[in-house]
């Protein structure tokens, strides 16, 4: 059967009211970006319960259940076993508990896995904070704003940002697109759930042949239309959401941009 | 029978963003031979009840039967066993186009039920002379005009047989002669093979031409089921639901109540055209009725 239209949802986003909603987009890019860094230099432990109750508190702020930001944990779960498997096992040190052939489990190696076991769920589950809180379409305009200032050594801000913004837009375009071409060759007895291996290639080019077809005439048709009402590029052109930095975020940033010094500089605590 | 719902529920969406009820307590049975329009407002639910009937969609509620093939039971049926049953045309349906030639684009379909390659060829030269795309057999299907291109994408569902044929908006944006002549190639194709058409459609004037079987939907509920002549002879619950009546309908009901004697029970417009006729004779024998 085929899935459900209506309930496709853009990215991640988490629609809630919150404090953290309501920040400017270019605050949480900013934040994040110097939390994330953060992150890299933490190497203690009980820095560590504190970069998570840091991060769990903002999950709270947001209004996002833990168990939404611990899922994408969830996808990568295997990764994460074998990326500690190896580090746990190949790194050398003075207190060695078992040995074999070339394979050794030291104290020193449990201690680095289970950091960096740490530092990536905590990579994993905190960079959604900001997708979860921010739209697409915000987070676009936040990078457009940010990224002006390199507009004068020829960085094409606005183009950039309009790029991101139409392919967001044509995810859920696409992906109802290919809901009703995969029910339209479904109804000619194409299924891509059954069948031999020949048989769900075909229905497979008789999805993506008419898909980029029509996506391709359809980006053509909007091309024109959007010339067609005098749409030249970032040059002259005003916007009608205006981002506004207001005082909360100016808060917002000093209190995660703090809390990133302290994770830094914890290195030599 | 060839299709029978009963109770048929169906809903959109998740708890998080809210569920939205596309369809509810649906009960609908379709006979061999039967041409129904299902009509009703833009988010009535007809593109949905469609794509339930044709097994497209899973419903969330009652039972769906096509001929022995349950939709709605624990093992899903294949798509191969369900195409057997029906066939569906979706809203530009040309969109659907992929293969390199008419030839094998008409082919898909078969390829897919398993025909033998002889009863294959055959069929598509059939179904080709029939739909006038003897010619064009070779053409890429992309480098049509509009009328073929459609006339081709109905052809690779008419190809199969199905005994239930839905059609989505099958008219929408062809030009008036195109729309003539699809519609004559599908009744000619439901004559021949006595098929069920289910036709979903705006154009009322298109329905009344060779639909016999009026169900209106409103906000996802059956508002109506009714030969169509009676159908559209409910304004007022039409009205509700934003459909009109056929144009030789609503030029016989206005002349009737200008105060003609005139016959009310005509839909198109020849038919129309005839009761004016009979009324203005009826007029001039009988005394100074119908003006």
């Amino acid at each position: 059967m085929g899935g459900k239209r209506g309930g496709i949802r853009l990215g991640a986003y988490y629609p809630v009211q919150s404090p953290v909603h309501g920040l400017d987009p270019r605050a949480k890019l900013l934040g994040m970006l110097a939390f994330l860094t953060g992150i890299f230099w933490v190497d203690e432990f009980w820095v560590f319960g504190l970069v998570y109750a840091f991060g769990f508190g903002v999950l709270w702020l947001a209004k996002i259940p833990p168990t939404k930001a611990l899922a994408a944990v969830r996808g990568l779960i295997f990764l994460l076993a074998v990326t500690c498997a190896i580090n746990m096992l190949v790194t050398p040190g003075e207190q060695v508990l078992w040995e074999w052939e070339f394979l050794t489990l030291t104290m020193e190696g449990i201690e680095r896995s289970l950091l960096m076991l740490l530092r990536l769920v905590a990579l994993i589950s905190f960079s959604g904070l900001l997708t979860f809180t921010t739209t697409p379409i915000e987070l676009a305009d936040g990078m457009e704003s940010l990224l002006l200032p390199f507009k004068r050594w020829g960085l094409p801000a606005h183009e950039f940002a309009m790029m991101m913004t139409i392919a967001l837009r044509f995810v859920p375009i696409l992906l109802a697109e290919a809901d009703k071409l995969m029910k339209a060759q479904r109804s000619r007895g194409g299924d891509l759930a059954s069948g031999s291996v020949m048989k769900r290639m075909k229905t497979l080019v008789a999805m993506v042949v008419p898909l980029l077809f029509n996506a391709l005439k359809r980006a053509d048709d909007l091309a024109i239309a959007m010339e067609a009402r005098a749409y030249t590029g970032g040059e002259g052109r005003v916007s009608l959401r205006e981002l506004r930095w207001a005082g909360r975020d100016t808060l917002a940033l000093i209190v995660v941009l703090g809390f990133v010094a302290f994770m830094v500089v914890s290195r030599w605590l | 029978m060839i299709l029978r719902m009963q109770g048929v529920g169906c809903k959109y969406g998740d708890d998080l963003t809210g569920s939205v009820t596309a369809v509810q307590g649906i009960n609908l049975s379709v006979e061999a031979g039967e041409t129904l329009a299902l009509v009703g407002h833009t988010g009535s639910g007809k593109s949905t009840l469609a794509q339930l009937m044709a097994g497209l969609l899973p419903a969330d509620e009652g039972e769906i039967w096509l001929g022995d093939l349950c939709l709605t039971g624990k093992k899903l049926p294949k798509a191969t066993e369900v195409c057997r049953r029906v066939g569906m045309v979706f809203q530009y349906p040309e969109h659907q186009l992929f293969a390199e030639t008419v030839r094998e684009e008409l082919a898909y379909g078969p390829e897919n039920l398993g025909w033998p390659a002889d009863r294959i060829e055959r069929e598509v030269a059939a179904m080709a002379a029939k739909m006038g795309l003897a010619d064009l057999l070779d053409a890429g299907p992309y480098q049509l005009s509009g009328g073929e291109q459609r006339k081709v994408a109905l052809a690779s569902v008419l190809i199969m047989r199905p005994p239930l044929l839905i059609l989505d908006e099958p008219f929408v944006g062809l030009d008036a002669s195109a729309r003539q002549e699809f519609m004559r190639l599908l009744l000619a194709w439901q004559q021949e093979f006595s098929a069920a058409i289910v036709c979903i459609s705006h154009d009322m004037d298109c329905l009344a031409e060779f639909c016999r079987r009026l169900v209106v939907l409103c906000r996802g509920q059956m508002l109506l089921d009714a030969p169509i002549r009676e159908g559209f002879d409910r304004v007022e619950l039409l009205q509700k639901s934003g459909i009109y009546a056929p144009l030789g309908r609503q030029a016989v009901r206005r002349l009737k109540a200008a105060g003609w004697d005139i016959d009310t029970g005509a839909l198109t417009v020849d038919e129309a055209a005839a009761a004016i006729k009979a009324a203005r004779k009826a007029g001039k024998a009988g005394d100074n009725h119908g003006r």
